[in-house]
């Protein structure tokens, strides 16, 4: 039980740590921005005549001279008009003086690849974007799903199983929120998704274990919470490894499609998986043998 | 169950899912010209999977007022007004160059190309307020209720069925008190009928071509239909909010690819599927036997899924539904980890026989398999109810997907099993059971 005791505790030192960074660094700097959240510029390039080929040779070309001049944001977004007369490029930077050059480097390819009567056109400008990150509507939903899971615990599974089951969830929560502060992980579009799975993955997670440690509990003669407890949560340490891997693949699996916003998307998958899965894991059964004695 | 009855049972089942995999995910030719396009090609995408159309709004030449600092108050009740109209995934920004001489902002609009998308970006973008007609005669012209706000709310009521069951689209028109009272002063002092046209600029709102009573006033509301479900939205924003401040030109718009890039659908597909395969695969290895009948019900959880993208009316995909898929894959795997755990528990702590202890362990499952679903169930009704966007898109995903689980871990991997099992000899050596496993019973009773 040594070894549990000092698991707890490192879990405890590390999670507080974790947390009141990730609350600084949050409060400081806030969510990273990406092009949608925050003012930004796009360059737009565009032809006046569609060739079969030309839309091909533009993005090779535009995609070569970022390359050439170290413009890496470019990947943050790309669009593309269906007849292939527009590409616009999202930048969360300014743009950088060079692409004054990048309309004429991009008529000479042009005209050097046959297409002598298309002329492109590059055009940067800055763009006001508006959305904004809902805290409050959110954190109401979000706190409105808390105490309904709260009052169904509390209902099928007695008040030490509902309590842990909210620590698991706030935790949790707070957890996710600091490593995706601490970690930069580009905010939009999927923070306020990642927020929601940070509070309902622990919560079932956490409910079907403090039900067992009920059961368990009320079956024996003296029971000793803390045993009962970590045996518990011992034993169930396949579902929670499972129930990480099973978070990681999603992560690798939509991150591995090299997709700008998707990798953003399976990072914060990932960090649901890592907050959620621990969270449940630790605070279950701190909270449920702290409240049976 | 007899051995033969399982054979039977099992090959029809698998024959059954195996024509359905097919024909969710598979493309072929169908004779010279048709092609089947799988269930993938079924399910409606939203602006962010498949892209849609960009307009762009300039501002007028005769604008009045000018814009200056206000642009992110525009950008704003644009979201407000696409968000009225039933649009869940867009984008609307400022644009202007960078060049010193342009100093007026571009709107950019971008979002899901529909049947009525350019009409309701006119709407959404439509300048001027409305204003209020009057008189003894049809179309009257007489402008009235100047003095104060006359539309305290409008909103659309939906489809009603006409006596020649054709159907209308409702709107309910809520007039303030100052309204109403003006308008029962004016149909109370006319002599013979009274007619009421609302208008905004050239738009007729509300046409006056039928006299006004009180009690087509109703205390204050108003019913009145539209031929469309588009154009009564239409007619209740405009009610509501009136026009802009800010006169813009709208161009013709322009078909554009997904912001997250072209062909992220099928990149999604590719990831959900991966996902899946790699959980089923681990499901097997770790829990053998019982892990083949969560397999089994696995897959028919994605099948399920998938066709309800389809059957259920009104379900667009955004990339918040891909998160929600991918999520409720994932809850699908917990709930059916509870189960295999506890029949494993079931058995190891007891002397049990490895039906009775399969038995045993899927009753006690069923209260933490419910509730698993259910707590997810809940977050998703809340988020459901309270958000919009790439969330609400998440939460239909992922509530109908903690249905599903539900369905799939207490019926369909019963079902499995009991066909399965019959085939086996050897169930202990099957199911991967060991007595000599510590488990959290024994444990306890060491305690």
């Amino acid at each position: 039980m040594n070894a549990c005791k000092l698991k707890n505790k490192l879990f405890i030192i590390i999670t507080l740590v974790l947390i009141l960074a990730g609350m600084t660094v949050f409060g400081i700097f806030g969510f990273n921005q990406t092009v949608d959240y925050s003012n930004s510029y796009e360059v737009r390039v565009s032809v006046d005549q569609g060739f079969d080929g030309a839309t091909d040779l533009l993005i090779k070309e535009t995609n070569y001279f970022f390359a050439e001049n170290g413009i890496k944001s470019q990947a943050y977004a790309f669009q593309k008009a269906e007849d292939g007369s527009l590409l616009i490029y999202k930048f969360n930077k300014q743009v950088p003086t060079s692409f004054n050059d990048l309309q004429k480097y991009l008529n000479d390819k042009l005209s050097a690849a046959e297409f002598t009567s298309a002329t492109a056109k590059v055009e940067v400008n800055q763009v006001i974007g508006n959305k904004k990150f809902d805290a409050g509507v959110l954190s109401l939903a979000l706190g409105i799903s808390a105490l309904v899971i709260f009052v169904y615990a509390l209902i099928m599974e007695k008040l030490a199983a509902s309590v842990a089951t909210l620590g698991s969830s706030v935790v949790s929560f707070l957890l996710f929120l600091s490593l995706t502060a601490i970690l930069r992980i580009p905010a939009y579009p999927f923070v306020s998704v990642g927020l929601a799975l940070s509070v309902a993955i622990p919560a079932l997670l956490s409910l079907a274990s403090a039900r067992k440690m009920r059961l368990v509990y009320k079956s024996k003669d003296k029971p000793n919470s803390k045993e009962i407890a970590q045996a518990v949560i011992n034993n169930e340490d396949k579902k929670y490894l499972f129930t990480l891997i099973a978070f990681l693949v999603g992560a690798v699996a939509i991150s591995a499609l090299f997709v700008p916003y998707m990798m953003f998307v399976g990072a914060q998958i990932a960090v649901v998986g890592i907050s959620s899965v621990v969270s449940a894991y630790f605070v279950t059964p701190l909270i449920w043998s702290g409240i049976k004695g | 169950m007899s051995k033969g009855k399982s054979i039977t049972l099992l090959s029809i089942i698998s024959v059954l899912m195996a024509f359905v995999l097919v024909m969710t995910f598979a493309r072929f030719p169908i004779g010279e010209v048709k092609e089947y396009n799988s269930l993938l090609g079924a399910v409606e995408l939203d602006y962010d999977l498949e892209g849609g159309v960009a307009y762009t709004l300039t501002l007028a030449k005769d604008n009045e007022e000018e814009v200056g600092d206000n642009v992110g108050s525009v950008i704003k009740t644009l979201e407000n007004r696409l968000s009225a109209l039933g649009y869940d995934v867009f984008s609307v920004k400022a644009v202007k160059s960078v060049d010193e001489e342009v100093t007026d902002y571009d709107i950019r609009i971008e979002t899901k190309n529909t049947d009525s998308v350019a009409s309701d970006i006119a709407v959404v973008a439509a300048y001027g307020e409305v204003k209020f007609y009057g008189g003894e005669s049809a179309n009257p012209t007489t402008e009235i209720l100047t003095e104060q706000k006359v539309v305290a709310d409008a909103t659309y009521a939906g489809a009603i069925t006409n006596r020649d069951n054709t159907t209308s689209y409702a709107v309910t028109i809520k007039f303030t008190s100052y309204g109403y009272n003006e308008l029962v002063k004016a149909i109370d002092a006319a002599e013979s009928s009274y007619y009421l046209e609302i208008k905004m600029n050239d738009t007729v709102l509300l046409s006056g071509s039928s006299a006004i009573t009180k009690d087509v006033l109703q205390n204050g509301t108003v019913v009145v239909t539209s031929p469309s479900e588009a154009s009564a939205r239409q007619m209740a924003l405009q009610m509501k909010d009136g026009g802009l401040k800010y006169k813009y030109d709208v161009d013709e718009g322009v078909a554009i690819s997904a912001p997250y890039g072209e062909g992220v659908a099928t990149k999604c597909a590719v990831a959900i599927i991966t996902l899946s395969i790699i959980l089923i695969a681990l499901m097997i290895i770790v829990y053998k036997g019982l892990g083949l009948s969560a397999a089994l019900s696995s897959l028919l959880f994605i099948l399920i899924e998938g066709w309800l993208l389809i059957g259920v009316p009104g379900i667009v995909l955004s990339m918040g539904g891909v998160v929600g898929i991918m999520s409720a894959t994932v809850l699908n795997a917990i709930c059916m980890l509870v189960l295999t755990q506890g029949v494993k528990n079931e058995y190891v702590g007891s002397k049990k026989t490895v039906k009775a202890a399969v038995k045993k362990g899927f009753a006690d499952a069923l209260v933490p398999t419910i509730s698993t679903c259910v707590v997810a169930g809940i977050v998703a009704l809340v988020l459901l109810a309270f958000t919009s966007g790439v969330v609400k898109g998440f939460a239909i995903t992922f509530g109908i997907g903690a249905v599903v689980a539900l369905v799939s871990s207490l019926i369909f991997t019963r079902m499995f099993n009991a066909l399965v099992t019959p085939l086996v000899k050897d169930k202990e050596k099957f199911f991967g059971f060991k007595r000599v496993d510590v488990d959290a019973k024994a444990l306890v009773e060491e305690v």
